[in-house]
């Protein structure tokens, strides 16, 4: 029992482990804090302004900060890329800006080899001023900005749709010369090198020889060790595991022998009978999302035409990527809400008052915010909408939404947390908090709270400061925060199954805080090798995000043992274990966290992989097969293991269930091997032997053997939306149409007993 | 050399996807099969441990065999932990089954992608040297294809009907008292 703390539960693990996961947790926000102090003192500066030689204005710091707003207004951060983050259909405008800039001023020079490495120094020589905030581009490069500005107008301006982009996407000349400005900086930063150092503000990237850009000892010194840190790593938790595995994971005896109550016999709450809209709703946005991802497919395959429709008039590619980037988070976070509300109510024993009213508050808020910010999103992409706008324009990759409807998530999430601590009040008044409902409430609350942290992104900002917060959102929130809450969400779901035993599930996620909050935390720099941060970015990122890939591979190997657990509770129940196919699904998740986040994740994280890599086909590979792989088949896991209990047991549809598990899993498969596994590995190989420049036109991507490729894709594609995301939604509209069996609320109180999933029928047997 | 570079290419990446496809297959023995160390005799409800012994749980921690018994043994240091022997015993068939079921589909996925390349770039380039290769790549493929569909239906979903009872029931592992 803690100290003072009355009638509460006593603490079912050892202090050790709390102890342990507070102490690494600490360590991993204490170093991100230094580097976010890193990131405001030692990034790139913005110039107040920008000269020629001669004096001339060229561009002001405001012009560098509007243009990024016109950038990101217009999506071209998910056509193209800056600094390598962004689409992957159009260029990486800070390549493109600086092979084109260097390549002017080469010829401006004459050309030869002298011209060359006069156009080296050129590029090279910094030339900011930090007193006056000035900084001067040399004749050719002042010149160039003007042959660029007047590119870029072109490019922008077209009338035509065969680059994917809206016809006259950008028309007005001042935004054409803010957006310049803004590439101009980037692509400044790039060769410039930093004060002190010999390199430049983006570790030379990208690869670049006009400009001298080629990887720097740290790439390559960093990548050393990361792998070196990789294989001591895993080499260490395989001792581990041999050394205390019995006290590790999943392992451990279940008391007791249980019969699984069937569906039929599970009287839900209120609440609990709202989280069927939630699962349809859930389903839709999967639906549309992978059509969008279709869409954006199609573009890749054939740019001019959509089977004869010019589809970009209305759907240009940054259009059709950004909802398709957007409703995957979407669909995701409202399958792990509604599995957080119908898990509750089993945690406390019974649900309050009005939990049900809330939970369709929060629906409507949800579809709300879902269907302004994607309606917001269009018009910014069509012009409609000034950029910048509070209300209608952000865009940055993943953190698309526009700000107004960034806050509304992360309040309706806010909701959600109040929703779960009405529900748990009871439970967490008297229970340890270092036990498992006071894990899953803290978790639980972490989610709007680092949600919230990408508030920070502000499109006017230094795009390094903006990129840093961005990826707390990315990475931090949804590949540790999110992955932390559904750890304790699929371990409760199991402890109330009977399956697991509830100190076995809190010793995994202590575990899984540790290993992730050691590895994961400082991990997320290594998304920011080049966005403009000082080295020690580059370093701790490399360091600890090779780290990652352990956790993945302990969390793979555990899955087994977890699930032999749920096994042997399956075969002496003398009732039918009723989920099946969520469990499938949970191994699938498994299968997909080792190759799509461990494998795929690792072939690109090493800082020299990166430098020719970031922003070309594998990182979409590690994407789709992590992002799908992992949380996509997570929240189908969520969605059956609840639409079981609100199907009646004669019409669930056990057919469908595993038409749509094979379905999803062969067309992802079939989507990372036939089409952006080779594709990736083709461009990268492109990307050091021609050139990143090249390896990012339009001319490599649309070449032949590319398209064809990308037609492979078709059947995979086929497949996972008809026989996977179709049955799906199925399954979640037969939820809505019977919504379970209703539990009698008590009269006077107007608390609904939560009903139990399971029944012990051997309690104990001391022998 | 004699074969163009994107029919090396490509039935390179096919052969690749067989090699894969082939650690699928390992990985579904894994996953559907756990070694036991630990054989379990039904007939007199005891185990008999790699040395032929009959180990004893230790009290604390009923899958583990006494340290005593592991120490003193010539061959525990090859099968036991600190704490004692591990006793294991080869789990039910669900869900191991379909999880094996489930990599082999995967597996038998990636060669049907092979095959399809590999088809597909022998139409794009017909030229002979290229076609032997190609020959040479189907060939294997069916032989692969042929062993894996094989595998595939030796391997039954599995999923437990209520009611069913195991053969090799296991004492240790079912009814044990619980420590919160």
């Amino acid at each position: 029992m803690l100290p003072g703390a009355g009638t509460r539960r006593r603490v079912l693990v050892s202090r050790r482990w709390i102890q342990a996961a507070a102490l690494v947790a600490v360590f991993g926000f204490f170093v991100m804090g230094l580097l976010a102090f890193r990131t405001y003192t030692a990034g790139p500066p913005v110039p107040r302004l920008v000269v020629s030689e001669s004096g001339q204005e060229l561009f002001t710091g405001r012009d560098v900060a509007e243009g990024q707003k016109v950038f990101l207004a217009n999506g071209l951060m998910q056509y193209g890329s800056v600094l390598g983050h962004g689409g992957y259909l159009g260029p990486d405008f800070t390549a493109d800006y600086l092979r084109r800039a260097a390549t002017a001023a080469l010829r401006a020079h004459g050309g030869g080899d002298r011209a060359r490495e006069q156009v080296r120094q050129e590029f090279r020589a910094n030339r900011y001023d930090p007193r006056t905030g000035v900084l001067t581009y040399t004749r050719a490069q002042a010149d160039a900005f003007t042959a660029l500005t007047r590119h870029y107008r072109g490019y922008f301006a077209d009338p035509r749709t065969d680059k994917g982009l809206r016809p006259n996407a950008i028309t007005d000349p001042r935004q054409i010369h803010q957006l310049t400005a803004f590439l101009s900086w980037t692509a400044w930063i790039a060769s410039a090198e930093r004060p002190g150092a010999g390199y430049s503000y983006t570790n030379n990237w990208p690869a670049e020889p006009l400009v001298g850009n080629a990887p720097t000892a740290d790439i390559v010194l960093w990548s050393v060790v990361s792998l070196v840190a990789l294989l001591v790593g895993i080499g260490a938790l395989f001792g581990a595991v041999g050394r205390w595995g019995g006290h590790l994971g999943w392992r451990g005896r279940q008391a007791e022998t249980i019969d699984f109550r069937s569906p039929d016999r599970v009287a839900l709450t209120p609440a609990q009978r709202v989280t069927a809209y939630f699962f349809l709703v859930v389903a839709l946005l999967f639906l549309a999302q992978a059509l969008l991802g279709g869409a954006t497919e199609h573009y890749r395959a054939d740019l001019t035409s959509f089977f004869g429709f010019d589809l970009a008039e209305l759907l240009p590619f940054n259009l059709a990527r950004t909802w398709h980037l957007q409703l995957s988070l979407f669909w995701v976070v409202a399958a792990f809400l509604a599995a957080g509300i119908f898990l509750a109510p089993l945690m406390a024993g019974h649900e309050p008052r009005a939990q049900g009213t809330l939970a369709w508050t929060l629906l409507a808020a949800l579809v709300v915010v879902a269907a302004g910010s994607l309606i917001a999103e269009g018009l910014s992409i069509h012009g409609f909408v000034r950029p910048g706008n509070f209300w209608g324009s952000q865009q940055f990759e993943w953190l698309d939404l526009p700000r107004v409807w960034q806050i509304l998530l992360a309040a309706g999430m806010a909701l959600w947390a109040v929703m779960m601590w009405r529900a748990l009040r009871a439970t967490l008044a008297r229970d340890s908090r270092g036990n498992l409902p006071w894990l899953f409430f803290l978790s639980g609350l972490a989610i709007p709270g680092v949600y919230a942290v990408g508030l920070l992104a502000r499109p006017g900002d230094t795009f390094t400061t903006t990129d840093f917060w961005r990826f707390w959102v990315v990475h931090l929130w949804v590949e540790d925060f999110l992955e932390l809450f559904t750890t304790a969400m699929v371990a409760y779901m199991f402890v109330q199954l009977g399956v697991v035993r509830e100190r076995v599930a809190l010793v995994v996620i202590y575990l899984d805080v540790i290993l992730y909050s050691a590895g994961g935390v400082i991990g997320t720099m290594h998304h920011v090798y080049f966005s403009g941060e000082p080295v020690e970015h580059l370093a701790l990122g490399a360091f600890f995000s090779a780290m990652e890939v352990v956790p993945l591979t302990f969390l793979t190997v555990e899955a087994w043992s977890f699930v032999q657990l749920g096994a042997r509770q399956h075969m002496e129940s003398r009732t039918p274990f009723p989920h099946r196919w969520a469990v499938m699904f949970l191994v699938a998740v498994g299968f997909w966290n080792f190759l799509g986040a461990g494998v795929f994740g690792f072939l690109i994280n090493l800082p020299i992989v990166s430098y020719y890599e970031i922003g070309t086909g594998l990182t979409a590979n590690h994407a789709h097969a992590s992002m799908m792989g992992v949380y996509g088949m997570l929240a189908v896991a969520l969605g059956l293991f609840t639409l079981r209990y609100l199907i009646p047991a004669d019409r669930w549809p056990e057919r469908w269930a595993k038409v749509s598990f094979w379905s999803l899993n062969i067309g992802l498969a079939w989507m990372c091997f036939a089409t952006l596994l080779p594709l990736g590995l083709l461009q990268l190989h492109e990307s050091v032997a021609s050139g990143y420049f090249e390896a990012r036109s339009l001319g490599y991507l649309t070449g032949d053997p590319n398209t064809l490729l990308e037609w492979l894709r078709l059947p995979g594609d086929a497949l996972f939306i008809a026989g996977g995301v179709l049955p799906f939604c199925r399954i979640a509209w037969l939820g809505v149409r019977h919504r379970g069996r209703p539990a009698a609320a008590d009269p006077a109180t107007g608390v609904t007993p939560a009903p139990r999933l399971s029944d012990i029928r051997e309690p104990v047997d001391t022998a | 050399m004699i074969f163009t570079t994107e029919a090396v290419l490509a039935y390179g990446y096919a052969a690749g996807l067989l090699v894969t496809a082939a650690g699928l297959d390992r990985m579904a023995r894994h996953v559907g099969r756990r070694p036991e160390r630990h054989r379990i005799r039904p007939d007199h409800d005891t185990r008999v441990c790699p040395a032929g012994r009959t180990p004893r749980p230790a009290d604390r921690e009923p899958h583990l065999a006494r340290p005593s018994a592991c120490v003193a043994c010539p061959g525990g240091p090859g099968c036991a932990r600190p704490g004692g022997g591990e006793i294991v015993r080869a789990p039910r068939p669900w869900p191991h089954s379909e999880a094996g079921r489930f990599h082999r589909g995967l597996a038998l996925v990636l060669v049907v992608l092979a095959a399809s390349l590999t088809l597909i770039e022998a139409v794009r380039r017909p030229a002979w040297p290229d076609l032997a290769l190609a020959a040479a790549m189907l060939t294997a493929i069916a032989v692969m294809a042929r062993w894996l569909v094989r595998r595939l239906r030796a391997t039954p979903a599995g999923f437990p009907e209520p009611g069913g009872k195991a053969t090799d029931r296991d004492r240790y592992a079912s009814v044990r008292k619980s420590r919160p």
